[in-house]
């Protein structure tokens, strides 16, 4: 009897535990005041130097990649300031590592991105100005930006992949080649089986 | 005398060697598949190419190798390491296809980082890889974790002592049951169980986050056989830092801590014997060695004052330490915000909890708990011999499933193992070093990649030299394989050229 | 696990008891975790 108290008690507390884990923080409404910026840092900038950029306000810009995360009133979206977000759309080249920075804005300006960049879309490159955290105390200490403005620069575009001729052809002789070894591999082995 | 091996000797290899990479064509299927489904045609293309490559070795080599034979030690330790070898090669066909890795050294480095659990990659762009490729790259990490030996034992072999051998020689010694095919799949029941409950979960919580319904489909599958397998590879190259969530961080971290779980404890666990996790050596260890290391990490990070409060404090300190102590490698700072925020002393006790590691028998690598539960205890015990009576026989005992007497055979193989750890990282730390880089970053990268962990400083970049590229990638492969294997192999080569 | 490979009822019940455990064991880690760090913002 005490025993499965006990084990209602456990199942309970972890439950409430996960619960109110899960239950939204509440949203800080945005700053509204005007405010000036006092440069343009790279997010290689405030990645090195997060002391010198901590609770001023920053013109940041970049590529929106994966997709905009809308919570409540406010949604994150990520800004790629690498070399991909300045390159075109057909232009697949490899520059390096993927480089940027967390953006927290509010749901009804994180709306204007419409395209973020994944595998077959190159997507809106996004200007925002804002409040940079090296170490955000509302955002569990997660280095980002609290945008209070924020305007799509240049809209993304798809990026065509193209099937190249010369990869399906060596695709189709390789299986060809894989199937029949595949089949005299099956007849020496029901061959050895039945031998056996 | 060395003596050299005999053509039987390779047939038998070659023919062991040959199912384990017919496993890995298989596996291709399932990333070629979603291709697919999500119209990614020129993917789809890269992994046909790569699984029929994989088709045309493994059956080529049966072909080539017949022999009735059962595989000896010797045989099935060359073959686990042999295959983790060539399984890399050809598994890092479809990294190279697609167009994002600097070259092949690169694609081969990443497929060993993922096979190994460990998490570094050099990818690049990896913001626009394709959902095919990154199926690949988490699921190459997941079935690493169970083990590619075990992978194919499941499906492809019938129970016999060689391939019991050859797990082994994988660097597990545990048998869940008597057969070691039914262990094999024991060890899967509890990976996909955990996969299906894991999975889902993930995936709900990034819908209610945000995600759309196939994108948390996705990364919850995705971010699951990263954390699993203590791996540490994400979907984006924000790692764990995209989803900004507390909640979803502490799921990661139940995830990751149950994949460094030894397998047996698993299936004690599993079958009723609860009581197992308080007084296990190997949960008990981890427990001590993670809340110290995360007792000094937290400490430096409040004396430095990042985190404005304690909770700020425990999200960052708590997920990174033990994402490195598991050798996960998630990670939700930047990667030089080891270095630019959180200073040597912090670093210095993640380097500690990498360098320890979790459980033997599971994904994870590192020292393992295990070892240091039984020196820890080995030490204990001349400690009492010496206080106590000449004539008092001092019996000191570790509860690993069953009461295990810590004698002098069992200290010596947990000693040699851990030397040989020491040893590893210290030449790893020393290349780096030479290479240019600071000691701390150097020592912190490559104890990050002897012990399959991943977390990073910023050393491993596509930039990098070479020779640290290949040296990390060596120190992943002898870490995970538990360094007899890899020398095994090292030793035919050798017998091959100089033997009689 | 008897004999062949198929899961009962019964053990999908007894597996997820256990992993409920296993999530406990998580839990007190990160208890543990979180006092630390308490106690380092309180004295800092």
């Amino acid at each position: 009897m005490r025993r499965r108290v006990l084990r209602v008690l456990r199942c309970a507390l972890l439950a409430a535990t996960l619960a109110g884990l899960v239950w939204p923080a509440p949203v800080l409404a945005a700053t509204g005041a005007t405010l000036a910026s006092l440069g343009s840092p790279s997010s290689g900038d405030l990645v090195e130097h997060p002391a010198q950029w901590d609770g001023k306000v920053i013109d940041f810009q970049g590529e929106a990649v994966g997709e905009v995360m809308r919570r409540g009133d406010s949604a994150w979206l990520h800004l790629n300031d690498d070399a991909y977000s300045r390159k075109a759309a057909d232009d697949i080249a490899l520059a390096g590592y993927n480089a940027g920075q967390a953006v927290w804005a509010p749901s009804e300006l994180a709306a204007q991105v419409k395209i973020c960049g994944d595998y077959s879309h190159r997507g809106d490159l996004v200007h925002v100005v804002g409040i940079f955290h090296a170490a955000c105390p509302e955002h569990g200490g997660d280095m980002d930006i609290h945008a209070v403005k924020l305007e799509v620069v240049l809209p993304g575009s798809p990026i065509a992949r193209a099937v190249s001729g010369v990869r399906a052809a060596a695709a189709a002789a390789l299986s060809l080649v894989a199937a029949g070894l595949w089949l005299l591999w099956r007849r020496r082995h029901r061959a050895r089986g039945r031998a056996a | 005398m060395i003596i050299q091996p005999r053509r039987d000797d390779h047939l038998v290899i070659g023919k062991y060697t040959g199912k384990v990479i017919v496993g890995v064509g298989l596996l291709m299927a399932v990333p070629l598949a979603l291709s697919l489904v999500l119209g990614e045609w020129s993917v789809a293309l890269d992994f046909v190419i790569s699984s029929a490559a994989c088709f045309i070795c493994g059956f080529g080599l049966q072909l080539l190798c017949r022999t009735e034979r059962d595989l000896g030690w010797g045989h099935a330790l060359v073959v686990a390491a042999g295959s983790w070898l060539i399984a890399t090669l050809l598994g890092a066909l479809p990294h190279s296809l697609s167009g994002h890795e600097g070259s092949y050294l690169d694609a081969v480095f990443d497929v060993m980082s993922g096979y190994t659990t460990t998490g570094l990659y050099l990818i690049q762009d990896l913001d626009h890889v394709s959902n095919g490729l990154n199926m690949w790259r988490h699921l190459l990490t997941y079935a690493g974790g169970q083990g590619i030996i075990v992978v194919a034992l499941t499906f492809l072999f019938r129970g016999s002592p060689g391939a019991y051998r050859l797990y082994v020689g994988e660097g597990k010694d545990e048998r869940l049951l008597p057969n070691v095919v039914q262990t094999a799949r024991a060890i899967w029941i509890v990976s996909l169980g955990y996969l299906a409950v894991g999975g889902l979960v993930l995936a709900a919580m990034g819908w209610a986050l945000g995600q759309t319904p196939l994108r948390a489909f996705l990364h919850g599958v995705w971010v699951f056989m990263g954390a699993w397998s203590t791996g540490g590879f994400a979907p984006q190259s924000y790692n764990t830092m995209w989803f900004h969530s507390l909640a979803y961080e502490l799921v990661t971290v139940a995830i990751f801590v149950a994949g460094s779980f030894n397998f047996a404890l698993h299936w004690a666990v599993w079958s009723g014997n609860r009581k197992e996790l308080r007084r296990n050596l190997e949960t008990v260890s981890f427990a001590v060695t993670l809340s110290l290391t995360v007792l000094v990490a937290t400490v430096a990070l409040s004396r430095l004052g990042i985190y404005p409060d304690a909770v700020n404090l425990f999200r960052k300190a708590f997920y990174q330490l033990a994402s490195g102590h598991t050798t996960t490698g998630f990670s939700t700072i930047y990667s030089r915000a080891f270095v630019v925020q959180w200073g040597p002393l912090a670093m210095l006790a993640t380097t500690v909890a990498m360098a320890i590691g979790a459980s033997a028998c599971s994904t994870a690598g590192g020292i393992k708990g295990m070892r240091v539960g039984v020196i820890t205890a080995g030490f204990v015990a001349d400690i009492r011999r010496m206080i106590s009576p000449e004539s008092a026989l001092i019996r000191q005992r570790v509860h690993h499933l069953r009461d295990i007497l810590v004698d002098s055979p069992l200290l010596r193989s947990a000693l040699t193992v851990t030397v040989a750890y020491l040893t590893l990282y210290g030449l790893v730390a020393i290349v780096g070093a030479a290479c240019g880089y600071d000691f701390l970053q150097a020592a912190f990268e490559g104890v990050s990649a002897a012990s399959n962990t991943g977390l990073s400083c910023g050393v491993t970049a596509p930039a990098m030299p070479v020779v640290l590229k290949v040296v990390y990638t060596l120190a992943m492969w002898l870490g995970r394989l538990e360094f007899m294997s890899v020398l095994a192999l090292a030793g035919y080569a050798y017998a091959m050229v100089r033997g009689r | 696990m008897k004999g062949g490979y198929s899961v009962t009822l019964r053990d999908l019940r007894r597996y997820a008891a256990g992993m409920l455990g296993e999530a406990c064991y998580v839990l007190v880690l990160a208890a543990v975790g979180l006092a630390i760090a308490v106690v380092a913002a309180l004295l800092s």
